[in-house]
């Protein structure tokens, strides 16, 4: 876009002086916020403007400061009211609503700001098609078209963030309906010589007859070795599976096998696809019920 | 003054109640036209209060439009009934000419202008910025494409942006 040309075209002086369409105006400011030439560009003309006010200064007579004051007694301000008590709302909704309604929100706005350059752009065009020659119209036409590209991809960038967002959302929802549970019980299971740090907690809902685990503190595994999970049932290990855990994931809570009566958890470090019986020396974290 | 203290809207009051007198006194050219202009501009001022965003622009510029733009309209209807009791649509024009012709530039502003800049820029200043002139009723008015008028309007900010030292 040249801006040079843009400020030369005199509509930031319209601008400055009233004098331009509703369009035009929406135009303005949406390239003054874009392109600091153009705001500084606008700051300067209204400086100028108001510099020739002040030349015009009279004194007002003495009686009118009263006059004004009473007569905007009786005025009320423009939805003044309904300002204050819109954000009010939105801010208690800030704290009583999903997290993901606010990141709609701004993913809106979002939408909406490129919408109205769009328009701003389109109507520029437009305007100036009977202005310019060819050259440089198809040369403006390629700048704007770059930058609603780059638009429309920081768009869509937000989008898939937002989906993310969403789904860890979902995920961490999920999750604390699974941990709030009244009925749960909660076994930990501590990290053994093989490695001190390593944790891992069993969650076990009798009532619901459903288990879970908590891997988030377990380290990622070479390919050739997965995580195996045993129970202790009688004194005897009974194979509850290879854990598939999605170490990228925010969320680590993993669905595993209920079992009844286990006196104990433990965690193995089998070759990859498990093993029958578990490799006691490869047991990295251990936790009684 | 956006959230309704009409403490801050008397101070800005004593700021700018002056300069916009000024503004119309030059576009009505009566006192009384002028101060009920400046009253009714006041009182817009702070009905559209809330509605002022100060990213988009600067406080005094909307207000020197506002009341700018209440001038306008009175000064057009009063040329519109006055055209009418004589019964000749066809002079709100010319009277409108006649009108402006007569007003008489004689504030320290402009005379300090004349070393600055050349007549012809001066003739643009004061149609933009003392009459209330868009651009096209300017070109009009003088008989000058709409271009000339946009290139001398330029030349002359640029002036007056180097005379009132803004950087």
């Amino acid at each position: 876009m040249n801006i040079e040309e843009y400020i030369a075209s005199g509509i930031i002086e319209r601008y400055v002086h009233g004098d331009v369409s509703p369009q035009e105006k929406q135009e303005v400011e949406c390239m003054s916020h874009i392109y600091p030439e153009i705001k500084d560009e606008l700051d300067m003309i209204s400086m100028v403007f108001e510099k020739m006010a002040e030349a015009q200064r009279q004194p007002a007579p003495s009686s009118l400061k009263a006059d004004i004051l009473s007569a905007i007694d009786s005025v009320d301000q423009e939805s003044t009211l309904s300002i204050v008590k819109e954000s009010d709302d939105k801010r208690n909704q800030l704290v009583t609503k999903e997290n993901n309604t606010n990141r709609n929100n701004w993913l809106r706005i979002a939408a909406v700001a490129l919408l109205l350059i769009s328009a701003g752009l389109t109507a520029l065009l437009l305007s100036q098609s009977g202005e310019d020659n060819a050259d440089e119209l198809a040369e403006t036409k390629k700048e704007y078209r770059e930058r609603m590209d780059a638009l429309s991809k920081e768009l869509q960038d937000l989008k898939s963030q937002n989906d993310t967002y969403l789904a860890e959302l979902e995920l961490n929802k999920a999750e604390l309906d699974i941990l709030s549970d009244p009925q749960l019980n909660v076994t930990r299971m501590k990290g053994t010589d093989l490695d001190p740090s390593a944790l891992a907690s069993m969650y076990i809902n009798p009532e619901k007859k459903s288990a879970y685990i908590d891997t988030r503190s377990l380290n990622k595994l070479d390919p050739e070795k997965s995580y195996q999970l045993w129970a202790i049932v009688d004194g005897k290990p009974v194979d509850m599976g290879i854990l598939d855990i999605a170490f990228e994931q925010a969320s680590a809570l993993l669905n595993v096998d209920f079992i009844e009566n286990a006196q104990a958890f433990a965690i193995t470090i089998e070759p990859s696809g498990g093993s029958e019986n578990p490799t006691l020396e490869q047991m990295i974290v251990l936790g009684e019920v | 003054m956006q959230l309704g203290d009409k403490q801050a809207f008397a101070q800005i009051y004593d700021l700018y109640s002056d300069a916009l007198y000024g503004v119309c006194m030059s576009i009505l050219q009566t006192e009384d036209e002028a101060k009920d202009a400046l009253q009714e501009g006041f009182v817009k001022i702070w009905k559209n209060a809330p509605k002022f965003d100060a990213s988009k622009g600067r406080l005094f510029t909307w207000m020197i439009n506002i009341v700018r733009n209440t001038c306008i309209d009175k000064y057009r209807k009063k040329r519109k009934q006055q055209s009418h009791e004589i019964q000749k649509e066809s002079t709100i024009v010319s009277n409108m000419n006649a009108g402006s012709d007569s007003i008489k530039i004689n504030h320290i502003g402009i005379k300090d202008l004349t070393g600055r800049l050349e007549d012809e820029q001066i003739e643009i200043v004061e149609y933009l910025y003392y009459k209330g002139y868009t651009q096209q009723e300017t070109a009009d008015e003088l008989n000058l494409p709409l271009g000339t008028v946009k290139t001398r309007a330029r030349i002359a900010i640029r002036e007056l942006r180097k005379y009132f030292d803004i950087t």
